[in-house]
């Protein structure tokens, strides 16, 4: 069965950001004034890392379930990583824990035990700056994608398939994406073809949209593209999301408009989690 | 009391000894006419501190379970006991100049998680009575005349899954719990064998049994730690059972 290989220190996975950094992602993101969409999706990436880089945490270290990679497309087509993995491409996740460019202090409310909330600082660590330069060579990027995965799944043949999540705002400046996405989710190991999760941040106002099953209600040309090229969520995936209250439909597929990705985190399966730990 | 009894341990593939997150209590006595008792306890691959945590929970069970006026009494014993655990914990780490950095704050924060099963043996005048409490997905079967006589608390391998509610050393996270213990008793006549095994060995045994075999017998030809290794080894390559931390505890009663 298709997506349930062991993901292991000795059988690990990868995760492959792709992120837009186009001229584009300098406008305001759903309508908010104020936050731009690239900030949207530095925070956004920048937390996924953080939770990813928590679940792999024990107290003698981090270990090596995953690689990551961040593909950065604007003015220019590569690693979007800072600081000491600048110019890398796929990296052992305790790399990553060992070192983000820089780590904030955020403000974050919690409950105080008393039915009212106390303000606490956390730490809040950066990988990725919010860039907006230029044109979207999204092709230029999914090549890329594609080019870096072949040489993950060659290395490690039986993988849990690598998850690609993709964040754009879906106006791609060199030609239509859908062959180069296509050439990414055909990449397979023995496990299953590559899943890519589209996110659509759009300057329009709409309503999230998480994992649909139907293009139907979809607001543009672009969000359509970004949910056929997505993949179908996997068995395991769509059993998670239920439990989250997603509701989804048989075949919904791993796209999201102007939404966040928790689930996509919340959905890896490296061992027991305690439905008592949110 | 005549109790024939082993324990049999393997940490997940892959995973070094010393990242085995399973405990367990088996005393080396049996006492005549006294209560016999002993633990299992799985700790959760996502949290911190799990074995140190399932170390805590086994050997509170083992010392005081039978001292408690209930189970309220020993879990917040428990806690108090837990806190001086994890204090000395983050002493060590101090003064080994190792100190707590960002990607553990949240874990120990949100608390360790496990399962727990505890099980104690009565004697009564003529045989023993066996009395299990548990949270968690740890499992207990009793087998009689060669047939499955009951299984404690799940009853069948479809209720295994990666989501089991835990015990946590988080208060906070322990909301429910007085729904989740589990409570269940019965005799343990002569010659009954009691199997105490974490997740993934119960779900196989339960699986086997239900499709007609004799987990039992296969169990007890395994009897010692290398024999034990080989034959998880075989169940992991043909994906059998689950690839995790494996523990065993039997006994059989020999009047």
């Amino acid at each position: 069965m298709a997506y349930t290989a062991e993901i292991s220190r000795t059988n690990p996975s990868c995760f492959l950001f792709v992120i837009d950094q186009s001229g584009s992602m300098a406008d305001p993101f759903g309508g908010e004034a104020g936050k731009r969409k690239a900030d949207g999706v530095a925070d956004a990436l920048n937390r996924l890392l953080q939770n990813l880089v928590i679940k792999c945490a024990k107290t003698e270290g981090v270990r090596d379930y995953y690689s990551i990679g961040v593909i950065g497309y604007g003015a220019r087509v590569g690693s979007a990583f800072l600081g000491a993995l600048a110019g890398q491409e796929l990296v052992p996740i305790s790399q990553v824990a060992a070192n983000p460019a820089r780590i904030e202090e955020r403000a974050k409310k919690v409950d105080d035990g008393a039915g009212g909330l106390v303000e606490q600082k956390v730490k809040f660590p950066v990988w990725l700056e919010p860039v907006a330069h230029q044109g979207t060579p999204m092709v230029q990027a999914m090549t890329l994608a594609a080019n870096m995965l072949q040489g993950f799944v060659a290395a490690h043949p039986n993988c849990f398939p690598p998850i690609v999540i993709h964040i754009t705002d879906g106006e791609s400046t060199d030609g239509d994406p859908t062959d180069a996405m296509q050439n990414v989710t055909r990449i397979a190991s023995s496990d299953g073809n590559v899943l890519l999760f589209n996110v659509h941040l759009s300057s329009n106002a709409n309503a999230p949209i998480a994992y649909p099953n139907r293009a139907d209600n979809l607001p543009d040309q672009y969000a359509r593209l970004l949910f056929e090229t997505a993949s179908e969520l996997t068995p395991f995936m769509l059993g998670i999301a239920q439990e989250q209250g997603y509701n989804p439909e048989p075949g919904a597929r791993g796209f999201v408009f102007n939404g966040d990705l928790a689930l996509v985190v919340q959905s890896l399966d490296i061992g027991t989690r305690p439905s008592n730990l949110r | 009391m005549n109790l024939e009894r082993y324990a049999l341990w393997q940490p997940k593939a892959g995973n070094a000894l010393d990242e085995y997150e399973d405990a367990f209590v088996l005393p080396r006595r049996a006492r005549n006419g006294k209560p016999f008792v002993c633990a299992i306890a799985d700790g959760a691959t996502e949290s911190l501190l799990s074995r140190q945590w399932a170390q805590v929970l086994t050997r509170q069970f083992a010392r005081q379970w039978l001292a408690a006026r209930d189970w309220r009494g020993w879990w917040n014993e428990t806690l108090r006991v837990w806190q001086n655990e994890k204090r000395a914990y983050m002493e060590r780490r101090a003064r080994a100049d190792k100190p707590v950095q960002w990607y553990e704050e949240p874990g120990l924060e949100a608390g360790a998680f496990a399962a727990l099963l505890g099980l104690v043996l009565m004697p009564t005048p003529h045989a023993l009575t066996w009395r299990a409490a548990a949270v968690g997905d740890c499992c207990l079967v009793q087998v009689r005349d060669d047939k499955l006589l009951a299984a404690f608390p799940m009853q069948d391998a479809h209720a295994f899954n990666n989501r089991p509610y835990l015990l946590s050393s988080n208060p906070a996270r322990n909301d429910a719990l007085a729904e989740q213990w589990r409570f269940a008793e019965g005799n343990f006549a002569a010659g009954d064998r009691i199997y105490v095994m974490t997740d993934a060995l119960a779900a196989w045994f339960l699986r086997a049994s239900e499709a007609g075999a004799r987990p039992w017998d296969e169990a007890d030809a395994h009897r010692n730690a290398d024999a034990f290794a080989a034959w998880l080894a075989e169940l992991r390559a043909t994906r059998a059972i689950r690839n995790d931390d494996v523990t065993l505890i039997r006994l059989q009663y020999r009047g």
